[in-house]
């Protein structure tokens, strides 16, 4: 592998990471007009990006590597850059889309092309957002991956995929454009969307724009990842996505958007530096710090609405997922709580809670959605998400029963699963950096966590079925609005798929478990790679 | 002993990201405390496995697979070197126990009863450990204990040992499992928790509060009906002297303490295992039905075995109540030595007192009569309660006979019961007519649980006669003087006196007393109530979802515009 390191290849893997995905969306048609499946050509090209996320760790790879696609310069100065924290979560992202591609077999074989390439369309909107190192692509990324979603959503095309699909559009939208305007004060401000010359000229600029340009490209992102008070479209919007669907926006895409979200926060703001008072040995570097260094008041008020969004995420996640009676919505609010955790992680700063919150978005990425493939197997074999549906499911799979104990486990932060290192290390380290609040509501919320699972679990191996056949209100078999499928459906076939796919999707299963035990063993390293990141991104501020 | 493991397998030393690394495992420690309690575990392990080896109907793999998480995590735990070790065996307990309840008859209750505390002490635990390292500590255990989280540690620890207001989950666990199970569980959980305020807490100051808790749960104790209803809230009483000792400030105090947890996980076996063989016998576990409808006058061939049942009961009650030279009668004199004041003190006797009192009437309930003496009750020659006594038997002993039936305070109680005396049939029927179950053939003790009675019961008094071969540290302290004899006797005769004379009129008030569940119903209930309300307030609405969107970002603005 040598020479790798200053191939051709490498100086453009930040384009091809993009270009990849992009060239299979339009790729898959013509390739299936030749004969060629679209499926497998699928899997491959998804394959190929899997391998290329991986090349940035390949020895001798000098960080950051910044691609200019078009040869713009300057002001505009449209830049993909691959750095430490890109490095780090390109491989999560990649992996998470593949086998979430792997277990939607149900949709994707009744409409491959169409679902290959959305998933696309997402794949090249969640490696953009990740890598691009100006506003301008943001948003184009933004709106790309978007898009996708939406479709993605509906996909089902039963009432209930539509109500869903409307409802993330409308929020999708709001958050977009709260994005947007705070793009459109950093380029009044400062002329440029180039994210380190914009930061370089926010120092100067009048400090309305600044707090307020922080404020709105907080609150689009906060609304895009579902935090209170703007996560209440979240339930509804993925419940009504195909189980393969929901695992991607709740996993990869959300992880997309945390990487995006850090290029922004530490990029253009300057990050949180360690609270005044912590104990902390790491981290800390006192005096100016970034941007809202200068006005030390206003960064501490903002931190202060980070951990209260932070806590009232938790507690609101946690309880709303006790309350409910459907698997989809419940892992939803479970993500919203999750997406709490990392913020305490994100506002205690310093690098060493950072690093936590990084190993803590990966870690959930996988529990997620080796969860929500879970959720689709019962929806498969039950035709519901219903948790009192599941009765009995467990015990017929028992595999499945184990894979759910051990996703579980790992959301509620039991060892030996992946989660649990995580948790440990962001409780210890945001009260470390002095976010002792923060640090107890982390702790506090495995005890909420664990009666929602351990609901499914305890139901999935009790003896016996669900008394009558479940009725499928979402087959499009029965729906007028999409009567394409119900053509392909033989006549008296049962109302879910039991043809022989189980094999893959109890692969895509079963790599996010292996994923979510291998975590926990590694954890060492994988920390300590987190760290490194954290370190970069603290000491890119300066 | 500060042998850096690495962190989690995988990872070398030399890759900690920082000087500051706290994730790294500790190599164990090996000091007294720890080193005694793990191997007293390690032999009620032994001992409590043959005993359910005799037990049947047998238990399944998945049981004993639970039932060893459970103990495995507690025999570990005491010799956790940091912790984040000390964290998980911690959570092993707790699992553990949970999936030895899930296969219980009758399980969600417990379970229901048992975990959802459980998760809050673990919580409260974790948040502990993150505020004594915010606080700057490190997460080696050394003899210091937690420089930050005290509160949080001290909730976590109360919920485990069972400390009184949260006792409910032990008394609503333990005495509705199957006998033999009791047997199992009654060793490890609220140990763990007493080990954790040495580990986490040695300076908490709890003195007084132990003495306290250990008088109000004895009181609890006497009011009980059921059988090991009565036996937990001695866990409960017991562990208050442990606490005592443990807080005591002066130097006998931790050896006794710790010496106390040993012998009281012995001696509360052996009591347990001799429960668990009445229930069975008799099918129920209403105390004054062990004996009722037998007539001591001309023992029949199960009843002349009970001898060898005897001698077990006796051993165990003499232990926990103290008297020279079983094992409770060395810490219990540490502890009552070791104190700091007065007032400890004198509640202490009070609480020995009471354990003898109760004891006395497991022995005379169990094995002599069906009825309460009650002489006071038959100088003035009045009917006991309305509704009650109509035996003439009771009217002819002047004792008081404690009607077993729905209408007593304790009929939830025995309910409970019902569902999961398991192997000896429901309590129910047994209750309907409990004369009419010929005794031997359904109980044997059998050699292999007779063994493991007959090593406890040795090791009860072996404890108590060399406590230099078991903890050293106790024994330095600990002089086997007649004076001791004396002093740890007196309140033992005060306790057996106040059995025979007093204790028969006090039945009805002390049945009297709150249960406490109310409260825990009520939170249950609140805590329904506000999910339900968030529910309402997420209900779908687009409307609603991006109006809290927009109020979020207003309000964000306003704050920062007000600021700068």
């Amino acid at each position: 592998m040598a020479g790798l390191g200053d191939s051709l290849l490498m100086q453009q893997l930040p384009s091809l990471l993009v270009a990849v995905p992009l060239s299979f969306v339009p790729l898959l048609y013509f390739l299936e007009k030749v004969g060629v499946p679209a499926r497998g050509a699928a899997l491959a090209g998804m394959g190929l990006c899997l391998l290329l996320s991986f090349l940035p760790w390949v020895e001798g790879t000098e960080l950051p590597i910044s691609a200019s696609p078009g040869g713009w310069g300057g002001l505009l100065g449209i830049e993909l850059l691959l750095d430490g924290r890109a490095r780090l979560f390109l491989p999560v992202i990649s992996a998470g889309v593949f086998v979430s591609a792997l277990f939607g077999t149900r949709w994707s074989q009744r409409w491959p092309l169409s679902f290959y390439t959305l998933v696309f369309l997402l794949f090249t909107g969640a490696n953009g957002l990740l890598l691009t190192n100006d506003l301008f692509n943001a948003f184009v990324f933004v709106e790309i991956a978007g898009i996708a979603t939406h479709a993605l959503v509906a996909f089902r095309g039963d009432g209930d995929g539509l109500e869903s699909a409307f409802k993330y559009l409308m929020a999708a939208a709001v958050g977009g454009i709260l994005i947007l305007w705070g793009i459109v004060l950093v380029f009044t401000a400062t002329g440029t969307l180039w994210i380190p010359l914009a930061a370089e000229r926010l120092a100067d600029a009048p400090p309305v724009f600044v707090a307020g340009a922080a404020v709105l490209l907080a609150s689009g992102i906060a609304l895009k990842g579902g935090l209170v008070p703007m996560h209440a479209w979240k339930a509804d919007g993925l419940a009504g996505a195909p189980s393969a669907v929901a695992a991607l926006l709740s996993g990869p895409i959300l992880t997309a958007l945390f990487g995006f979200g850090l290029r922004i926060l530490y990029g253009l703001f300057g990050g949180f530096p360690v609270m005044e008072g912590a104990s902390a040995v790491t981290g800390g570097v006192e005096g100016s710090f970034g941007v809202l260094g200068s006005a030390g008041e206003v960064r501490e008020l903002l931190r202060g609405m980070v951990f209260v969004v932070a806590v009232s995420s938790i507690v609101a996640g946690h309880v709303m997922a006790l309350a409910q009676s459907r698997m989809k919505r419940m892992l939803a609010y479970s993500s919203i709580a999750h997406m709490g955790y990392i913020v305490v992680g994100v506002g205690a700063g310093g690098e060493a809670a950072l690093a936590a919150a990084l190993t803590h978005a990966i870690t959930h990425a996988f529990m997620k959605v080796g969860w929500f493939f879970v959720c689709g197997e019962l929806r498969r074999t039950r035709g519901t998400d219903r948790i009192a549906a599941a009765r009995g499911a467990f015990r017929e799979a028992p595999w499945l029963g184990g894979a759910a104990i051990l996703f579980s486990m790992s959301l509620v932060g039991i060892p030996p699963a992946a989660g649990f290192g995580s948790k440990w290390v962001l409780v210890l380290e945001s009260a470390n950096a002095g976010a002792w609040g923060g640090a107890v509501a982390i702790a506090a919320g495995g005890a909420l966590a664990l009666p929602y699972y351990l609901r499914i679990v305890v139901r999935g191996f009790e003896p016996g079925r669900p008394r009558a056949a479940t009725p499928v209100p979402w087959d499009s078999s029965e729906s007028p609005s999409c009567p394409e499928p119900a053509a392909e459906l033989p006549e008296g076939a049962p109302p879910h798929d039991t043809t022989g796919a189980l094999g893959v999707r109890a692969v895509a299963i079963l790599v996010c478990a292996a994923l979510i035990l291998g975590g926990f063993a590694g954890y060492g390293l994988l920390f300590s790679e987190a760290f490194s990141v954290a370190t970069e991104l603290v000491g890119s501020v300066l | 002993m500060s042998v850096r493991l690495t962190a989690v397998v995988g990872t070398v030393a030399g890759s900690q990201p920082s000087g500051f690394w706290t994730h790294a495992l500790e190599a164990p420690v090996l000091d007294w405390p720890g080193v005694f309690l793990a191997a007293v575990f390690l032999v009620y392990v032994a001992a409590a496995g043959l005993y359910l080896a005799g037990t049947q109907p047998r238990r399944t793999r998945g049981w004993w697979i639970c039932a060893g998480v459970h103990a495995g995590g507690a025999v570990a735990l005491p010799l956790a070197g940091d912790l984040l070790t000390f964290f998980i065996l911690w959570e092993l307990v707790t699992l553990g126990a949970v999936g030895v309840l899930w296969l219980e008859p009758g399980a969600p209750r417990m379970v229901r009863a048992y975990l959802p505390v459980q998760l809050v002490a673990a919580a409260a635990l974790m948040g502990a450990i993150g505020m004594h390292v915010a606080a700057g500590g490190t997460l080696a255990i050394t003899g210091e204990g937690l420089i930050g989280g005290a509160g949080l540690a001290l909730l976590a620890v109360a919920i485990k040992a069972a400390v009184f207001p949260f006792h409910v989950w032990l008394v609503n666990t333990y005495p509705q499992s199957r006998p033999a199970t009791a047997v199992w569980l009654s060793a490890f959980g609220t140990k763990v928790g007493v080990f954790a305020l040495l580990r986490l807490l040695p300076d908490s100051g709890l003195e007084l509060a132990g003495a306290i808790v250990a008088v109000v749960a004895v009181i609890y104790a006497l009011s009980r009906r059921t059988l090991r209803g009565f036996l937990s809230f001695h866990i409960v009483s017991q562990v208050g002297f442990m606490i005592a000792g443990i807080a005591a400030l002066s130097g006998a105090g931790v050896p006794g303490g710790v010496y106390h947890v040993g012998n009281h996980i012995v001696y509360k076996g052996l009591l347990f295992m001799v429960a668990a063989v009445l229930i069975e016998r008799r099918g129920s576990e209403n105390m004054y039905l062990l004996r009722q409808g037998e007539s001591t006058a001309s023992p029949k061939p199960a009843q002349r075995r009970d001898v060898l049942l005897l001698v077990a009961a006796a051993v165990g009650a003499l232990s926990i109540s103290g008297v020279p030279p079983f094992n409770g009668w060395v810490s219990k004199s540490l502890i009552k030595d070791a104190v700091e004041w007065p007032a400890t003190y004198y509640l202490l006797i009070a609480g020995s007192a009471g354990t003898a009192a109760s004891f006395t009437k497991f022995i005379w309930l169990g094995f002599v009569s069906s009825v309460v003496p009650d002489p006071l009750r038959r100088l003035s020659k009045r009917r006991s309660g309305r509704g009650r006594g109509k035996d003439s038997s009771a009217e002819r002993a002047g004792s008081v006979e404690i009607a077993a039936g729905p209408e007593g305070s304790e009929s939830a109680e025995s309910a409970g019961s019902a569902g999961s005396a398991g192997s000896a049939g429901s309590a129910g029927s047994a209750v309907a007519e409990p004369a009419g179950r010929p005794g031997g053939d359904i109980a044997r003790v059998g050699l292999v649980r007779g063994l493991a009675m007959g090593a406890l019961s040795l090791l009860c008094l072996l404890m108590g006669l060399q406590p230099s071969w078991f903890l050293p540290p106790a024994a330095e302290e600990f002089e086997a003087t007649v004076a001791a004899a004396v002093s740890g006797l007196w309140p033992v005769l005060l306790g057996v006196g106040f059995f025979f004379l007093l204790y028969g009129r006090c039945v009805p008030a002390l049945e009297r007393l709150p249960s406490g569940e109310g409260v825990a119903r009520g939170a249950i209930a609140g805590f329904r109530r506000a999910i339900r309300a968030a529910r309402e307030l997420h209900n779908g609405d687009l409307r609603r979802q991006l109006g809290w969107a927009f109020a979020g970002l207003a309000a964000g603005w306003v704050l920062l515009l007000v600021f700068v």
